[in-house]
């Protein structure tokens, strides 16, 4: 059960995560997106990437990096919901991929570290 | 974006061309390999992402197909990750290359990079090489592949060398064709008949052997010597011809035991010790590599302690012996080796070993001895020409000066009885140019007694019991004795002679 801190600091999360992105020449086109299957953090676009993004955001002293947190269940998950976007707006030919922004926030909810993965989930076999 | 990359793999000793298409497009990215990969083809996804990443070359984000064709053959090995790798870069325009339609590449990528050696270089090369000119591959597979004729062989360490030549940026210089060393060269101080004193009658035998192809059992007490003159048999047999030396090295290659090396110029000797199983003698296990039977090819197959062979291992000799070749059924397909090679085997007369021993007494019972002598009878024992005893050196022997003659001498003569045996089969494939694969037809035309001959032949069948196929052998071996002897006719001693390598036929013992 998430409780109203934890939604905070997603929310932080994803906002620092938004921030980065712009920074990096990014284009957010949706953010909290509803799919049919699940929702999708973020939308961005650059160069002719359309790229799906998934923050994960973790308070000070994590038990490892908040990479781990996403297991195979989650990743299959993230797959059906940007197929679903993709398969809404005639992406299914362009240039796609998923990554994974990770997000350690320190005692004061001051931004610590930020690790953004590339192509971190595959689709397929 | 598509990229056609050439490669080729073996199953067996069958080289097939495969052609590793790649295709790009976009899409959520994936990796996939179709075609019907192998486990180890399939996990190589992760090698050649690695290897591409660490070679300084981005993989692409993208979704990444790669079909080996023909799509219906079952593909084995890591060979593909070179051309799989070569093909990514290529399609996904992080390389540039041109047209590399006359080049053949195979080769396993390590996760740095780096190019590892692949087993089937050599007959890949043999088989593809009047369709691909150039063949680039691992730097440890190289001298195999470069004994081959006709085809530019470019050995690389690494992925990123191979770029780097394709680009023309650092060029490979091409291999120079591995020269055969000859003979004389390598039997510098190696075995040698003359290191056995004495037995010169049992020489004698295996000179016989070594000239007409025929398959000899050795039987005699422990320490007579048996091992010692089965070991340096081959040094008395004639090199490898072009053609055989090529045969044997394909199957060398498949097993993984040409490496370094280029073709394989020596007899081989095989000596499996007695415990070994099913699948290492006939070959086959989960791997299907050619076993110690096929190893043998063109060779020698020395099985010492004969009786306590398991009795299946030894079944697995039927099929070479009587065929020249062996099949290994799989579950989806079965597989054929070559398996051509003469075989010598060793035994104690009884358990304890001593039975036939002037000096020792024997410790077995009667039918202790008539148990163990019956394990080496049956249709193997039929296949074997020469059955000898080797008795235990007598003081004179052992401990005297005079040495026999040295292999060279020997193997001088069996080339001349071999040559001549050529010219009688001249019809015949080479490898069958035997006295020993005489068949009925052969023996009636080729075998001609003289009156004093025949009369010993009649006498040794009346009186000693000999069966027909015993009669079959007898005239064959003869007739080596009798080109031994320059003698177109087969004589009375020629016969006696033969007659005498027949030791279990005359039962003297049981």
């Amino acid at each position: 059960m998430e409780s109203r801190t934890d939604r905070e600091t997603g929310r932080l999360g994803e906002k620092i995560a938004r921030d980065f992105l712009r920074s990096r020449r990014y284009l957010i086109l949706e953010k909290n997106y509803f799919t049919p299957f699940g929702e999708i953090d973020l939308i961005a676009r650059k160069n002719d990437y359309t790229v799906f993004v998934e923050v994960k955001t973790r308070v000070s002293d994590p038990f490892g990096s908040p990479l781990y947190s996403i297991t195979r269940l989650k990743q299959r998950s993230i797959v059906r919901n940007s197929l679903s976007y993709m398969k809404k707006n005639g992406l299914t030919e362009k240039p796609c991929r998923i990554d994974v922004i990770s997000i350690i926030l320190d005692g004061n909810k001051e931004l610590k570290t930020l690790e953004h993965i590339h192509n971190a989930i595959e689709s397929g076999s | 974006m598509l990229a056609k990359i050439y490669s080729g793999c073996i199953t067996g000793v069958d080289v097939y061309s495969v052609d590793v298409e790649i295709d790009i497009s976009g899409g959520l990215p994936s990796f996939s390999v179709i075609g019907l990969p192998d486990t180890s083809i399939r996990e190589s996804r992760d090698r050649i992402r690695a290897a591409i990443k660490n070679s300084g070359f981005s993989f692409p984000a993208k979704k990444i197909t790669v079909n080996l064709s023909p799509a219906g053959i079952k593909k084995e090995g890591a060979g593909f990750d070179l051309p799989i790798a070569i093909g990514i870069l290529a399609a996904s325009g992080e390389v540039d290359l041109e047209q590399l339609g006359e080049t053949l590449f195979c080769g396993e990528l390590s996760l740095n990079g780096k190019l590892k050696p692949f087993r089937g270089a050599f007959p890949l090369a043999v088989s593809l090489k009047d369709r691909y000119k150039i063949f680039i591959l691992p730097e440890d597979n190289t001298r195999e592949a470069a004994a081959v004729k006709g085809m530019d062989i470019y050995g690389a360490g690494s992925l990123r060398a191979v770029i780097d030549h394709l680009k023309g940026i650092a060029p490979i210089p091409p291999a120079k064709t591995t020269e055969r060393h000859t003979l004389k060269h390598r039997l510098k101080r190696e075995m040698d008949f003359m290191d056995v004193r004495g037995q010169e009658y049992v020489k004698r035998a295996l000179e016989v052997a070594a000239s007409g192809r025929h398959n000899v059992l050795l039987i005699g007490p422990p320490g007579s010597g048996k091992s010692m003159l089965a070991k340096r048999f081959p040094t008395i047999l004639p090199e490898l011809t072009h053609a055989e030396a090529l045969e044997t090295s394909k199957v060398y290659s498949i097993a993984g035991e040409l490496k370094n090396n280029g073709l394989i110029y020596k007899r081989p000797f095989r000596d499996p010790h007695h415990t070994i199983s099913y699948a290492a003698m006939a070959g086959g296990g989960s791997w299907a590599l050619p076993g110690e039977i096929s190893l043998a090819h063109n060779g020698v197959l020395f099985l010492d302690e004969f009786p306590e062979f398991r009795r299946d291992v030894i079944e697995t000799l039927r099929q070479p012996l009587e065929s020249g070749e062996i099949t290994i059924a799989r579950v989806e397909r079965s597989m054929k080796y070559p398996s051509r090679f003469l075989f010598i085997a060793a035994m104690n007369p009884c358990p304890c070993g001593y039975f036939t021993d002037r000096k020792k007494e024997c410790r077995c019972s009667p039918y202790q001895i008539q148990r163990y002598l019956s394990k080496v009878s049956g249709p193997l024992l039929d296949r074997i020409d020469i059955h000898i005893e080797v008795p235990r050196l007598d003081y004179d022997d052992l401990c005297g000066r005079r040495r026999g003659e040295p292999s060279s001498v020997i193997r001088e003569r069996v080339k001349n009885i071999v040559d001549i045996q050529r010219g009688r089969f001249k019809q015949r494939l080479q490898h069958m140019a035997y006295n020993a694969y005489m068949d009925i037809a052969d023996t009636e035309k080729y075998c001609i007694l003289t009156k004093d001959a025949e009369e010993i032949l009649k006498t040794a069948i009346l009186e000693l019991g000999i069966s027909a196929r015993a009669y079959g052998k007898i005239l064959m071996i003869s007739r080596t004795v009798a080109d031994m002897d320059s003698a177109e006719k087969i004589d009375s001693h020629h016969i006696s002679e033969a007659i005498r390598y027949r030791c279990l036929d005359r039962n003297l013992w049981l």
